[in-house]
């Protein structure tokens, strides 16, 4: 209860301070007042408009801040960025945004543009009419029309555009390895299953950190791998609709096979004993020591995992690989959501300033802001060499601290990297750029991501609970077979199969099927 | 406090109130803050009687009744919930709780007063690590890839044990980090309960030829009799209140079954979940059963002969 009380009493003084707030910034910008239920009507038309001249627009936004320390308003980047789009920011930045977040709902005061977070309470939000629906006015933008068609199923609620999305990859699983033990074992690159099994043998049983013992492990990865490996088997991309049916990878043979591959794989201490407690974040420093000769990530982690590993080791270097070909002979690669979380606009918002929020992100992918949010200022922290951006060294620290973190990842409106002007990205970086286009068409998307169930919405936790629990116990050898079946059974009776239901009815309301 | 009153009782109560009006102005920051924090927040509970929507607010959520709790009594979870709650939170207080007496005593009759003070501040620095960063530790003693205890199993030829990824560790490893970490905060308050005792008593009971056992059981412990059923109510009213960040950062698949309690629940459910009225059911539910155990506490030790704390 004390917990209780303090979450509570902590979202009181929230509101209260967020009234506050919302009353400091109403004096300049009065009118906003709208019926929440205006949130349904559409308003294309009187959208984005040659008004970038006359007074700049206020805009406050509540946005996810990764970095140390977000940078002081009205700073250098900002005033470029403001007067580039003619606006005035303000900007909320929160670290722990994934904490707040539900109380900030809950609190029910909301800036221009809040960040909203993939989570079952913000369809539920946008059902109730919460924020404006984003999609009438995209046709009429130049940048943000070209969304990749399952970014914007998946940002979805009853056909409702939830938010700009913040977007991401939409397929960024990757297998990054030491390529110079790769080069000293005379491996190639894996291309099925089972030389990929035979890829991580040979690392986990060579000595190649020197030491005269055998405590390389083959692969690094942690517990959320566990539907990568099942999909190399041929089991779906979490959920698959197939004959009328929703199937979660869980209840198909190929899910067991897979977690037997990963059991052998633990059983021979190839794959690093602790993946199933410590986190990703944490496995970084193993990967950087060389105990361990593959690590299962995303392609935004090539970069850094590279960095890391040459600044221990001066020889060392690291390159990644797709491993597209599942066991049945099928190319494919898990989709994702494509984008991490939305901007939203609160319907309290006046319909005539949407336009221009969407404007504003509109404008960040024009090539001269997109240019700034890429490879920073001109002279600043790049130089320009036969047409082509090339970042200067010692700046970019500076550009990550100034620009990257306060502003090109918190609104991620585009994939930037795609408007800016040329240049000439650093080896690993480019790496992952190549890897995320070519993986593009093998996609097998995730169908489930705009469907909605509402036992999932009040038992998701305990269902996933209980696949995560089973799976991991069958790896470790905690579960035999039958146990592992018994709790798919388990799953099934408390509330899977009701959720499996739920998701087809949702699919065929949308696509108007039987 | 009760007998004072009555002999005012004569006098009309604003009378009594302009009088010592200092006094209630002192009174007022204590008054507020049990208002605002801890009574105000109350009038949330009616969130769980409710389908609560940001949207709607507190006022214009539609009413459910008993839906929430309905929901929670049935999960397949509750009886799991409740056992993990109960076993935990029984074994910190009859592990714990004794514990910290028996210090205070042992501290007691030491006679070397730095060696006192240092034990003193050695066993209740702990108290100020956050969780965090006892799981951390705890990892890197006992964890099978750099765990210590494990490395010393493996010197003496024993296979390492798996501390951190199993049901049968999970609890001892609870209970002894909360002994480690609040053994010496919890023994300050009978450490002061026995300074307060007439040094007179003592000194009878030596003149009576009592040895140091003796007048550790028939002066000591009386004295502070009190103070143990005091401390042991108000425990009692936080009994369910086991430490959820010490609890959420040590959970994996391997101990679920063992360590799930009400917070975590709560937290994963109702917080990150986002389904407020079904985590304000539960934290009622919870607060319910806390005072009951001090009320039915309360009235024990008024049956046994004691005060109570109230």
């Amino acid at each position: 209860m004390k917990k209780s009380l303090r979450i509570m009493s902590l979202s009181l003084c929230l509101a209260f301070l967020l009234s506050l707030g919302t009353a400091c910034s109403s004096e300049t910008e009065p009118s906003s007042t709208a019926d929440p239920s205006s949130g349904n009507t559409s308003a294309g038309e009187t959208s984005v408009s040659e008004e970038s001249s006359g007074e700049p627009t206020p805009i406050s936004m509540y946005l996810v801040f990764d970095g140390v320390e977000y940078p002081a308003p009205g700073n250098d980047i900002q005033k470029i960025i403001e007067e580039y789009t003619n606006t005035q920011l303000e900007i909320s930045a929160y670290g722990n945004y994934g904490d707040l977040y539900p109380t900030m709902l809950a609190s029910g005061d909301f800036p221009d543009v809040m960040t909203t977070l993939d989570l079952p309470i913000t369809k539920d939000a946008v059902r109730s009419g919460m924020f404006w629906d984003i999609m009438p006015y995209l046709d009429s933008t130049n940048n943000l029309k070209d969304y990749h068609p399952t970014t914007l199923e998946n940002s979805t609620v009853d056909g409702k555009l939830i938010g700009i999305p913040k977007v991401r990859p939409l397929v960024r699983r990757t297998f990054v390895y030491r390529k110079d033990w790769a080069d000293q074992l005379g491996l190639s690159v894996p291309t099925n299953v089972e030389e990929f099994y035979q890829f991580l043998k040979a690392y986990a049983t060579s000595d190649l950190d020197g030491n005269g013992q055998q405590d390389t492990y083959g692969l690094i990865a942690d517990k959320t791998v566990i539907n990568h490996m099942c999909f190399l088997f041929g089991a779906p991309n979490v959920w698959e609709i197939k004959d009328g049916q929703a199937i979660r990878n869980f209840t198909t043979p190929e899910y067991l096979e897979g977690l037997k591959f990963m059991k052998k794989l633990v059983d021979e201490k190839i794959l690093h004993p602790e993946w199933s407690t410590v986190s990703r974040n944490q496995f970084y420093n193993v990967f950087e020591d060389g105990t361990g000769g593959v690590m299962w990530d995303s392609t935004n982690a090539i970069q850094m995992l590279g960095a890391r590993v040459e600044a221990k080791d001066a020889n060392a270097s690291v390159d990644a690989f797709t491993l597209l070909t599942d066991t049945k002979g099928q190319q494919r690669t898990m989709g994702e959501a494509g984008h991490l979380g939305w901007l939203s606009i609160p319907s309290v918002v006046p319909e005539e300033k949407v336009g221009k929020i969407v404007e504003f992100f509109d404008k960040t992918a024009d090539e001269e802001m997109a240019s700034l949010l890429v490879w920073g200022v001109e002279g600043q922290h790049y130089n320009v060499e036969n047409g082509n951006a090339v970042p200067i060294d010692e700046a970019a620290q500076n550009y990550e601290d100034t620009i990257r973190y306060p502003y090109k990842l918190p609104f991620s409106a585009v994939n930037y990297e795609d408007y800016a002007r040329p240049g000439i990205y650093n080896k690993y970086q480019q790496r992952a750029l190549d890897i995320d286009r070519e993986m593009l068409e093998y996609m097998v998307p995730n169908p489930i991501f705009p469907l909605d169930s509402q036992t999932y919405f009040e038992m998701g936790k305990t269902l996933d609970q209980i696949i995560e629990d089973a799976s991991i116990k069958f790896v470790s050898g905690a579960l035999d077979e039958a146990g592992f079946l018994a709790e798919v059974e388990r799953w099934r009776t408390t509330g899977g199969d009701k959720v499996a239901q739920e998701y087809m009815d949702s699919y065929n309301a949308i696509h108007g099927g039987k | 406090m009760a007998r004072n009153s009555m002999t005012l009782a004569k006098e009309p109560l604003w009378k009594s109130i302009l009088r010592d009006r200092w006094l209630y102005v002192l009174l007022l920051p204590g008054l507020l803050y049990f208002i605002i924090y801890k009574y105000l927040p109350m009038f949330g509970l009616i969130m769980s009687f409710q389908d609560y929507k940001p949207m709607f607010g507190v006022l214009k959520s539609p009413w459910v009744g008993f839906k929430h709790f309905e929901r929670f009594f049935s999960d397949p979870s509750f009886f799991m919930l409740f056992r993990n709650t109960l076993i935990i939170a029984f074994y910190n207080l009859i592990l714990y709780f004794p514990f910290t007496i028996i210090l205070a005593l042992l501290l007691n009759e030491v006679t070397h007063m730095k060696y006192k003070r240092v034990v003193q501040t050695v066993t209740y620095m702990p108290h100020f690590f956050s969780w965090v960063v006892i799981a951390s530790l705890t990892y890197k003693l006992l964890s099978t890839e750099v765990g210590m205890v494990n490395g010393i199993l493996e010197l003496m030829g024993y296979e390492p044990v798996n501390f951190l990824t199993s049901a049968q560790w999970f609890r001892p490893i609870i209970v002894f980090q909360g002994i480690w970490r609040d053994l010496g905060w919890g023994s300050i308050i009978f450490l002061s309960a026995i300074a307060a005792i007439d040094i007179q008593m003592y000194e009878v009971a030596i003149v009576e030829g009592a040895n140091r056992m003796q007048r550790l059981w028939y002066v000591t412990l009386p004295s502070i009799k009190g103070t143990i059923i005091t401390i042991l109510i108000l425990r009692l009213g936080r009994f369910l209140d086991l430490g959820f960040e010490q609890i959420y950062v040590q959970l994996n698949a391997m101990n679920r079954e063992v360590g799930e309690i009400f917070d975590t629940y709560i937290y994963t459910m109702g917080v990150v979940g986002g389904q407020y009225s079904y985590n304000v059911a539960v934290g009622m539910f919870k607060s319910i059963i806390g005072i009951i155990l001090v009320i039915g506490a309360n009235t024990l030790a008024h049956k046994l002969g004691e005060e109570g704390v109230y």
